[in-house]
């Protein structure tokens, strides 16, 4: 035992870990196992030792000066950690409730986080009295030479979106995009075009995305009315039944606007927008057909239009005396038939061999 | 001094006699990614920031007030695409149609407003 205490190794236990107000903590050995303040000092070649300041961060967390007579603590050795720094004066601070003091006039966020041990999850606020707390951004500094003892806390980062100019705050890193808007006050009922836009992308998202806040650049949730449809969105509209896939493809290709209704168990075919031969009294018009339920075995027969269409020099246009009622509109029945030189033939008559035909019996029609 | 009044009565009096022009939207452009509160009637007002081209705005043809909002984004769907023609007039396509309300269905052309008869 004798031998331990004398041995080279017993000296090299003798070491407390010392830092600058940068915190980076490096082991210096002393000879005394309960050194005072000066002893330190002299350890590490810092004089004269009244223009140094020592601080021992404690293990409750507080840091306290340490007089130049006064013993180092040393009765745990894995938190004797001193904080030196050329210093005629200290300052006070409380930090999440422990109290603090520190050798210089500023204290950055960075030694903040490290003092109390505060993870990247969480925000550190400076408490002001007559304004909201202040919100410490990596890289700020905290003045402490205002007069009293500054206070500041940590607390979970509150994650915020803004929606369409409201911003909310969520306690979670992630919120569902239905949840946002009803939390922003929206009505989710609304239909919405929600675009997420980011310092990256702008994305067209559903009321069922999970936003991902920590995801940096999430700037705002974008919110439009979906009251308006364009051309192309109408065509999706309404299909209570399928056509053959060579018929819808073909009326999508041309650029058909189309529906495919089923009213009072008749199957329809509703082209908007068609253009007329000149000679009519409209350059468009909306064309029917009607499809039967054994099409393409059966055939399609005739050809629906809305408005009524007249010709321009006044004539009257045969077998088109007939209205029948399509979705709430008024349709003139055209009464054009294949005759039995041009029968329907299963297989290679469809929706699209039809539409010929109609052409062909609107453009006759002016023709004569 | 003489010869710029002469101008400007000349430049009333043709006033006079001009016909009224007709209703054509005029085009504006506002530095942000939302349309303003107040869209001025006949105008369509773009949403443009840093050169993004975010929506359009206008108040409906129709005379019913309400407000309409298209996307102009890319890979929105919805979406339109507007060009603007020499004399500054918007053109917007496809046609724009409301699936409620008014349910007004035009084109905006050159800023004339062309219903679809549908």
């Amino acid at each position: 035992m004798e031998q331990t205490l004398t041995s080279p190794n017993a000296a090299h236990a003798n070491v407390v870990d010392v830092a600058g107000t940068d915190l980076v903590f490096r082991p210096v050995p002393v000879t005394d196992r309960t050194p005072t303040a000066r002893q330190v000092l002299a350890a590490m070649n810092l004089a004269p030792h009244d223009e140094y300041v020592v601080l021992q961060w404690l293990p409750g967390r507080d840091i306290e000066e340490v007089r130049p007579e006064e013993l180092v603590d040393m009765s745990d050795a894995t938190t004797s950690k001193l904080i030196i720094a050329k210093s005629d004066r200290t300052y006070r601070l409380m930090l999440n409730d422990h109290a603090l003091e520190w050798p210089e006039a500023e204290i950055t966020e960075e030694a903040l986080r490290i003092l109390g041990a505060i993870d990247a999850s969480l925000q550190i606020f400076l408490t002001r009295d007559d304004e909201a707390d202040r919100l410490l951004e990596p890289g700020d500094k905290v003045n402490l030479r205002a007069e009293g003892v500054e206070t500041l806390y940590a607390k979970s980062k509150e994650w915020k979106l803004n929606v369409q100019g409201v911003v909310i705050e969520s306690d979670a890193p992630e919120i569902v995009v239905r949840d946002a808007i009803a939390k922003a006050g929206f009505d989710v009922e609304t239909k919405w075009i929600i675009i997420l836009k980011t310092a990256t992308e702008r994305k067209q998202v559903d009321l069922n995305y999970v936003i991902d806040l920590r995801e940096p650049g999430i700037e705002k949730l974008r919110l439009t009315p979906r009251e308006i449809n364009n051309g192309e969105v109408s065509a999706g509209f309404r299909r209570d039944f399928a056509l053959l896939p060579a018929d819808h493809a073909r009326l999508d290709e041309h650029g058909y606007d189309w529906i495919a209704m089923i009213e009072n168990g008749r199957r329809w075919l509703i082209l908007r927008n068609v253009h007329l031969p000149a000679g009519y009294n409209l350059s468009v018009a909306t064309i029917a057909m009607e499809v039967p339920s054994a099409y393409p075995m059966a055939e399609i027969d005739m050809f629906y239009c809305s408005p009524h269409l007249a010709r321009l020099d006044g004539h009257m246009i045969p077998q088109t005396q007939v209205n029948e009622s399509i979705g709430g509109r008024t349709f003139q029945r055209w009464s054009r038939h294949r005759g039995a030189l041009a029968p329907w033939v299963p297989g290679k008559d469809s929706v699209v061999t039809h539409l010929l035909l109609i052409e062909e019996s609107l453009n006759r029609e002016v023709d004569k | 001094m003489i010869g710029s009044l002469l101008r400007r009565v000349r430049f009333w009096l043709s006033g006079w006699f001009r016909p009224a022009p007709p209703a054509r939207y005029a085009l504006a452009y506002v530095d942000s990614d939302e349309l303003p509160s107040v869209i001025p009637d006949r105008t369509v007002v773009v949403a443009r920031e840093a050169g993004e081209l975010w929506s359009a705005g206008l108040i409906c043809p129709c005379g019913c007030g309400r407000r309409i909002e298209l996307m102009l984004l890319p890979k929105v769907k919805p979406r339109w695409d507007i060009r603007e023609s020499q004399n500054e007039r918007p053109t917007l396509w496809p046609s724009i149609w409301a699936n409620d309300g008014c349910r007004s269905h035009f084109w905006l052309r050159d800023g004339m407003v062309e219903w679809c008869k549908d």
